[in-house]
């Protein structure tokens, strides 16, 4: 009886589960050994256009991966996106929890007007949000038309450079963030804030102290899912970017498409795929203790 | 305590208007040191929003707040001596009991010996060391009230501050909580404002009471002589049961209401006093009515009969129908026999006109005032089921 009910709610999970595994997990392993030197079986028809190909007749070889991080381009490539991303997200945080904070603190019209504008990014397609972006900063935009009729013919512009790419992202990343902190924060009662200034906290200090800890796990969702996203965009580096150095999405796409290395491009994205695990690392981190103190506090 | 002096607190004519509403309309009050007062009002009546301005959560659109001596109108809640009981306790949520109690010792950077033996001392107090090293979340109601006690208790405030710090506990525990604040409170000497709703809160455990309506203050005193003597006719009707009748003062006693039902009241200057003919807002005590068996009386023209009675085990309140359309309420011993028709009478009794209070009955002396001097007790023989200061 017992058997046949577990049999019952296994078969209930069971198509999900197929189907990650046939659609998802399936060919991420074939790429795994791919990238490892297997280029028979399921990775013929890959191979048969592949350029610069290493193969193995043993259990696998690193060759690629050894040839990839050896090159220039990539290793640059690999430091613009950590640096763009790492910058992003600081940027993205700072802004989410200026603009909530102050929606919070003050429950003024301005602060809620404020919320609903940051979120506004959210309803625009980053391929034509992207374009504009590039518009506004770049050689004849708005910026530089500005900036010469004050005067200013030398200003620098921003297109196609990593800082425009660092712009853009924000502009994709902040709308999450901003419904995320404030969601987080309207659920803080302000008496826990007013507490803290009571036993003698200064704004400062009550925010660090208080509103930062009882918010974290919104704080953790927004910094792991603006960096993952941020890692693994390719609109945004795409249009707006440099040709080179640029992020591992587009890197890895142009050496499948121009240069016809579809190892050495899948070896990026095993690259990209590991530093998403690591940013995802403290997500996991967050949901595991938020899940132990809610059950502790159910007890 | 680190207060110096001997001066308390002291508010005058404090006024806020949040939005559209005069919320607090003029508010002044001074409590002494170590005082407990009490802001007792209806709902929405401002308590809160004075009790904010005072720990500097809100700030007054004039008026001032002064204590121990200094004027701490302008100052942020974290440079006040004050401290405050939140009524939703507030606590933090990621902090150990321990942690909340010693938060505010930590920014004051004192050294770690003393915070640890600080705040042992403040959760023995409170009855809380064996909770330390639980989070808020894992605490029954009661505990964490206490915890936000101890968190405001451990930094020596010079001023208390307790919104309804009650209200989410049971009735039982309610009684036993108050006890231990006031108890905490006299020990440690510490001037307390306490905001409560519930009269029966706030008669047992204040030193003065402010009753407050409207954001004005109806009358401010101790709580034998708010409960006996409320000046004016909201208070009479807010604190305690009372009967209030229109009526009119005749030879011996009083006519009540649309029936001018006669009820006798045994005071010799009731009758020159309030015998000018005008109406009256009659207000007694259900403790102060009498209600005995009519027997052969039957010609008395105040006779009634009992229309309902509810018991509460060592008394019960009757509602005597007097007249087709007045009634009163009285509270009687449990072995009183109430079949058949009764008479009633009134030992003592108050006459307010306009809202305020005119005069105030004495009994059996037959001595009565116009407003002032001494109580006499009152409610021979009858346990008062109402609060009232002598359950202190
Ligand atoms: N931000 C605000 N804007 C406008 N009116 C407000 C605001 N805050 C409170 N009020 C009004 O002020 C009045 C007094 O509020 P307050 O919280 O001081 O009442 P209270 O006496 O503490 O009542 P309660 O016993 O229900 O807690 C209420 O009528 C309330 O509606
Ligand atoms: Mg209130």
């Amino acid at each position: 009886m017992r058997f046949l009910r577990r049999l019952g709610q296994l078969l209930m999970v069971a198509p999900p589960i197929l189907v990650i595994g046939v659609f998802v997990g399936f060919p991420i392993a074939i790429s795994a050994i791919y990238t490892l030197g297997h280029l028979g079986g399921p990775n013929s028809a890959v191979s048969a256009i592949g350029l610069h190909q290493v193969s193995t007749k043993g259990l696998f070889t690193l060759k690629v991966y050894k040839d990839v991080f050896a090159e220039r381009n990539f290793q640059a490539s690999l430091v613009a996106s950590v640096w763009v991303t790492v910058v992003s997200v600081a940027v993205v945080l700072v802004l989410s929890w200026a603009i909530a904070l102050y929606a919070w603190r003050t429950r003024s019209r301005l602060g809620r007007a404020l919320t609903a504008l940051a979120v506004v990014p959210m309803f625009i397609p980053v391929v034509i949000a992207s374009y504009s972006i590039l518009q506004f900063f770049s050689y004849g935009g708005f910026v530089k038309t500005v900036a010469s009729a004050l005067g200013m013919p030398h200003f620098p512009t921003l297109g196609y450079s990593l800082q425009l790419v660092v712009i853009a992202e924000i502009w994709v990343s902040v709308p999450f963030g901003v419904l995320m902190i404030s969601s987080g924060l309207g659920g803080i009662p302000p008496s826990a804030f007013e507490a803290a200034r009571d036993v003698g906290a200064s704004v400062v200090r009550a925010t660090w102290k208080i509103l930062v800890p009882m918010n974290l796990l919104p704080t953790v969702i927004v910094t792991c899912f603006t960096g993952i996203s941020v890692l693994g965009s390719f609109t945004v580096p795409y249009l707006v970017g440099p040709t080179t150095p640029t992020l591992l999405g587009p890197e890895a796409t142009e050496t499948f498409q121009s240069f016809a290395e579809p190892q050495q491009a899948e070896v990026m994205a095993v690259a990209l795929f590991g530093l998403s695990i690591i940013v995802a690392v403290p997500y996991i981190w967050a949901t595991y203790r938020a899940n132990r103190t809610s059950r502790a506090q159910a007890l | 305590m680190s207060a110096q002096n001997t001066q308390g607190l002291e508010i005058s004519n404090l006024m806020k208007r949040l939005g559209d509403n005069a919320v607090v309309k003029g508010i002044s009050l001074t409590a002494r040191r170590g005082e407990l007062v009490c802001l007792l009002g209806p709902s929405g009546c401002g308590k809160t929003t004075t009790l904010r301005m005072i720990g500097g959560f809100l700030s007054p659109d004039s008026g001032s707040i002064s204590l121990g001596g200094l004027d701490i109108t302008e100052l942020p809640p974290e440079r006040r001596p004050t401290a405050m009981v939140f009524q939703n306790y507030a606590l933090w949520p990621h902090m150990t009991v321990y942690k909340n109690v010693a938060f505010g010792l930590r920014l004051r950077r004192l050294p770690k010996t003393e915070i640890n033996d600080r705040v042992d001392a403040v959760l023995k107090m409170v009855n809380l060391v064996h909770a330390k090293d639980r989070h808020p979340g894992a605490l029954s109601g009661g505990e964490q009230q206490r915890v936000a006690l101890a968190r405001a208790l451990v930094l020596e405030p010079q001023l208390l501050l307790l919104d309804e710090p009650l209200s989410n506990l049971d009735a039982k525990l309610r009684v036993e909580v108050r006890e231990e604040i006031r108890e905490i409170q006299q020990r440690l000497a510490i001037t307390t404002v306490f905001v409560t709703h519930d009269q029966d809160e706030a008669l047992s455990i204040s030193d003065r009471i402010a009753v407050m309506s409207g954001g004005r203050i109806e009358q401010y005193s101790d709580p034998d002589s708010l409960y006996r003597r409320p000046e004016s006719r909201f208070v009479a009707g807010f604190v305690g049961s009372m009967n209030i009748l229109s009526g009119r003062i005749v030879a011996g006693g009083i006519t009540l209401g649309p029936d001018g039902v006669f009820i006798p009241c045994d005071d010799a200057v009731l009758a020159n006093y309030g015998g000018d003919g005008g109406e009256w807002e009659v207000a007694f005590r259900l403790e102060d009515v009498d209600v005995q068996s009519a027997g052969g009386l039957t010609s008395l023209p105040h006779r009634g009969s009992v229309a309902r009675q509810v018991s509460h085990g060592h008394f019960k309140e009757v509602l005597v129908e007097v007249g087709e359309h007045t009634s009163i309420r009285a509270y009687l011993g449990p072995d009183v026999d109430l079949s058949g028709p009764v008479v009633v009478s009134v030992r003592r009794l108050l006459l307010y006109r306009d809202g305020a209070l005119c005069y105030e009955s004495h009994p059996a002396s037959g001595r009565g005032q116009p407003t002032g001097g001494e109580s006499l007790p009152g409610g021979a023989g009858l346990t008062s089921s109402s609060p009232s200061g002598s359950l202190r």
